[in-house]
């Protein structure tokens, strides 16, 4: 269902129907639930929520002596490593390149065998809304990467599809509705007054 | 068609966890990379006779530095026309530890390591070339007889995992190792109950038996070599 379809669904439920961009954001917060709670003791189910984003830059932050790439998207905010940032890999690799774990593995694994073993994949995490590598300076050389992102409902164009998790349909719906009503309804009039509509 | 592969890396170790688990996030990667390298420097100690070689280059204070894995040395031979010598071990060789200047003594880099490994060597002795000892603390070997800038080709028990090439474990140990890699995820568990970590235990210990079984299996000669060794002869009637 696209995102349009879906909030003029939902507006039909509303006693006061609500601008398409003030019921997006109760969109999100619902879609957001439901994902986390479809999905939380088994994270693979999401390549139907997963786009991907090819040609993204790794820049070198010279200051902290750190490979990155900015996120592309604002991504959705899950209970495991890398977050919304379900993979990353070089342009054509079908291998595993990258690795995500948390920033803390980052230092109680430093001085770890694991952490000097030639040919390992590279760790990342989310940090400062972007990606941070660790170590390997041939990823200067590499220069692109492709990152599989699980995005925020806000990144959805109006025209795009929304796949919704089998079974959560009307659920989703009935929680965006609970969230809106209540909401204050738009103002017709635009003066700064309480008593008119 | 070539067969699989007898030598395998740790990281197809992890994958192939993985993928018995049904994980298809790899989360916990480079935890579980970890686990099964400490578990394999535990075998290589303790359960396995996989060795090592090693050709390093003597520098000019007639010593050697040893490699960080060396857990300890099988043989040290000389390269000699072509042909690796053995050399005898005398413990009672002074390494020096610093110069005639009184500076400590650096080691070159060295120049090649072979990462083959073996069940155990038998060399044909040849004339002893020179003598040398092992100072294990210091990871340095030193020399009777001028071996400066020659070849020298240790044969060692390591303990396994390299860092400056890729590790490669025999497929011997694969399900070894990840049957140690299960039990020290369900022992590090607190919320799992007592049986299921005894379980993974004994599991591991079923995969440690059968390594040590196939370690220590006798050869055909030797088997016969036992059976006649018991043999006693009657007297002729």
């Amino acid at each position: 269902m696209r995102k349009l379809e879906l909030i003029e669904a939902i507006n039909k439920r509303l006693s006061n129907p609500l601008h398409p961009k003030t019921l997006s954001v109760f969109l999100g917060r619902a879609f957001n639930q439901i994902l986390f709670e479809t999905f939380r003791k088994d994270f693979s189910g999401l390549d139907l929520l997963t786009k991907t984003y090819r040609n993204v830059p790794i820049e070198y932050d010279e200051e902290q002596d750190i490979y990155y790439s900015d996120l592309p998207a604002t991504i959705v905010k899950l209970p495991i490593a890398g977050d919304g940032v379900r993979g990353v890999n070089s342009m054509k690799s079908k291998d595993l390149e990258f690795v995500p774990i948390k920033s803390g593995d980052v230092l109680i694994q430093s001085g770890l065998e694991v952490s000097s073993m030639p040919g390992n994949p590279i760790p990342y995490y989310i940090m400062d809304e972007r990606v941070e590598y660790v170590g390997s300076s041939w990823l200067r050389e590499m220069g692109r990467v492709k990152l599989r992102l699980v995005r925020s409902i806000d990144e959805y164009d109006m025209l795009e599809n929304i796949y919704i998790p089998s079974g959560r349909d009307e659920l989703l719906i009935e929680t965006t509705v609970n969230m809106a009503n209540g909401a204050p309804t738009e103002k017709e009039i635009n003066d700064n007054s309480d008593k008119t509509k | 068609m070539p067969n699989t592969s007898g030598l395998i890396t740790i990281d197809k170790i992890v994958k192939s966890y993985l993928n018995e688990k049904g994980i298809s996030i790899p989360e916990n990667y480079f935890r579980y990379k970890q686990i099964i390298v400490e578990g394999y420097t535990d075998l290589n100690i303790h359960n396995t006779t996989y060795v090592e070689e090693f050709i390093g280059n003597v520098n000019d204070a007639n010593q050697m530095g040893l490699p960080g894995d060396l857990i300890n040395w099988v043989s040290v031979s000389v390269e000699v026309n072509g042909e690796y010598w053995p050399l005898d071990y005398n413990d009672d060789l002074i390494i020096p530890k610093t110069n005639a200047c009184g500076n400590a003594i650096s080691f070159p880099e060295q120049f090649s390591v072979a990462n083959i490994k073996g069940e155990g060597y038998t060399r044909r002795r040849r004339n002893l070339a020179g003598q040398f000892n092992v100072n294990l603390h210091d990871r340095v070997i030193g020399f009777k007889g001028d071996f400066r800038n020659k070849k020298i080709y240790v044969v060692y028990t390591s303990s396994g995992v390299s860092d400056t090439f890729v590790t490669y474990v025999s497929r011997a140990l694969l399900p070894t190792l990840k049957a140690y890699l299960n039990w020290v995820i369900k022992e590090r568990d607190d919320a799992l109950p007592l049986s299921h970590k005894q379980r993974a235990e004994y599991l591991y210990g079923l995969e440690l038996q059968k390594i040590e079984n196939f370690n220590n299996s006798m050869s055909a000669k030797e088997l016969l070599a036992a059976v006649r060794d018991g043999y006693t002869q009657g007297v002729k009637q």
